[in-house]
């Protein structure tokens, strides 16, 4: 799922700062789940601005809404009634929930209340790590269904790349080195010659390096 | 007299693209720049130009160098960090090569290499402020540096800018000046009228502009830039006068020739960018009277 995490309370204060009235939007798919832009942090976060604006002098309204998911456009209507009655959004869903909700609503600003962060998973509770780059082309089968791009910090296709010890990353003791991952997999998958065969350059042009990514699905299309 | 002298003297310049060999036989190359010696001011060496994976133009730079060419090396942004460019910069400037060309760059997929990994850490703006900073003595974060280069920075701006975007460009030029650029090379001018009317807006800033006038080698190149270059038109006339001239190479020395004439009065120089028709030059500069 996408993690993202809630920007610091100043930057959201600055960027309210021109309006009085405001919807603060969260979404119940993703961000719910990472506890960054559900329902619950869209009660809490409400009740900060508002607090913050009075003692500043400023007060301002703030309507609370949690959208089914801001991701898909079937949903946005939820959010119609609402955003005829306020000067702009502040959207607590990812990057790509903010983009639509500012797609839909033209006219009103929409602000970002997340910065949102990777794909990744709750690790255990209250820790969350990266787990796919989306690259657009997977290498999970060869590499034991662990991601060298996303999880290696030199995203190294043929790695170990020397740095690491004791199965630790050079870059951080928290930082697990992928390919002793990966190594510790194949070996118990029995499919350590894997590693035998040296993977090509990655073709880049499939992920963000390639411009704006598109898919159009044909047999999808109406 | 080296580049900055003739920035300041307010002749004007004479610049030649000379493409690095794709490998490392350098006769074609040298051949080139012996082809033009003493009859241009500088020869200015492209780096990995359209994402095409070729000699590096520091590397070719320096060889020009070591001729005795007033060389100008290019540095875009596209396929190196910030650490990487600024460390570059550093090398330019050790080995004689002071004057350099900050542009944008272009994207690895339009290359003959379009599966390599986009780099665009820094944009034209933050490469020009980080080349302010060295000259300052430190580094884009802050360090201090031990000894610091002194430069003559050219960045490049879209000649080609019409209507609302060329508000924009005008503001971007403005900016890239306040980043240090001591002179611009423009994108390829085809269209005169056009260029005069950017030039209103950027002469009062009083920085010395290049105009590149490319090569047209044929109708065909000419239609391929109408349909695929953004920013670079050639007007139906230049097309015209090429259909109806027999010889083809001649019509193209003559163009190109023309182009240059008319912006003698309009900036500081030409750059002509030969793309493969390295050897007209001489013809070009002959048919100027240069």
């Amino acid at each position: 799922m996408i993690i993202a995490e809630q920007k610091p309370m100043e930057e959201i204060l600055e960027m309210l700062a021109p309006y009085k009235k405001i919807l603060l939007a969260g979404c119940g798919a993703c961000v719910t789940v990472c506890q960054a832009g559900g329902e619950k942090e869209v009660g809490v976060l409400a009740s900060q601005i508002r607090l913050a604006r009075k003692d500043a002098g400023n007060p301002i309204e703030v309507l609370e809404m949690t959208m089914t998911r801001q991701c898909e456009p079937e949903f946005m209507e939820e959010a119609e009634d609402a955003m005829k009655e306020v000067d702009a959004v502040l959207s607590i869903a990812c990057g790509i929930g903010v983009q639509l909700m500012a797609k839909t609503f033209f006219d009103k600003p929409a602000l970002p209340g997340l910065n949102t962060t990777f794909l990744g998973f709750p690790e255990e509770h209250g820790v969350f790590t990266e787990r796919c780059a989306a690259c657009g082309n997977c290498v999970l089968h060869l590499t034991g269904g662990i991601c060298p791009i996303a999880r290696c910090s030199k995203s190294l296709l043929n790695g170990p790349c020397g740095g690491s010890q004791d199965g630790k990353c050079e870059i951080s003791p928290d930082v697990e080195c992928a390919w002793q991952l990966i190594y510790d997999r194949l070996k118990a998958l029995g499919q350590l010659e894997n590693l035998e065969n040296i993977i090509p350059p990655k073709k880049w042009i499939t992920s963000r390096d390639g411009g704006p990514r598109k898919i159009v699905r044909e047999d999808l299309r109406i | 007299m080296g580049f900055a002298d003739h920035l300041k003297s307010g002749e004007f310049l004479r610049i030649v693209e000379n493409q690095p060999p794709k490998g490392v036989d350098l006769e074609k190359f040298l051949g080139y720049a012996e082809a033009v010696r003493g009859r241009v001011d500088a020869i200015l060496v492209p780096e990995l130009q359209t994402s095409v994976m070729r000699l590096s133009s520091l590397s070719a730079s320096k060889v020009l160098l070591d001729k005795g060419f007033e060389a100008i090396h290019h540095t875009p942004c596209g396929h190196k960090n910030r650490i990487a460019l600024q460390s570059e910069l550093l090398g330019a400037f050790v080995l004689g090569l002071d004057t350099v060309w900050i542009t944008r760059g272009d994207s690895p997929n339009i290359g003959d290499n379009p599966d390599a990994k986009e780099v665009f850490d820094l944009g034209e703006n933050e490469l020009l402020a980080a080349a302010k900073h060295l000259q300052e003595g430190y580094d884009l974060a802050g360090n201090d540096l031990d000894g610091a280069p002194s430069f003559t920075i050219g960045a490049s701006f879209n000649a080609g800018a019409t209507g609302r975007d060329l508000e924009l460009e005008v503001l971007g030029v403005e900016k890239k000046i306040r980043l240090g650029t001591d002179y611009f090379i423009t994108s390829p001018i085809f269209d005169i009228d056009q260029f005069a009317e950017i030039m209103a807006k950027v002469q009062p800033f009083k920085v010395p502009v290049i105009a590149t006038v490319m090569i047209l080698k044929s109708i065909g190149m000419a239609r391929y830039i109408n349909k695929h270059i953004d920013g670079v038109m050639v007007p139906d006339a230049i097309i015209s006068r090429m259909m109806k001239e027999p010889d083809k190479e001649k019509a193209s020395i003559e163009i190109t020739a023309s182009l240059i004439r008319s912006l003698q009065t309009l900036c500081q120089g030409v750059c002509i960018q030969p793309i493969g028709w390295e050897a007209k030059v001489p013809h070009v500069l002959d048919a100027c009277g240069f």
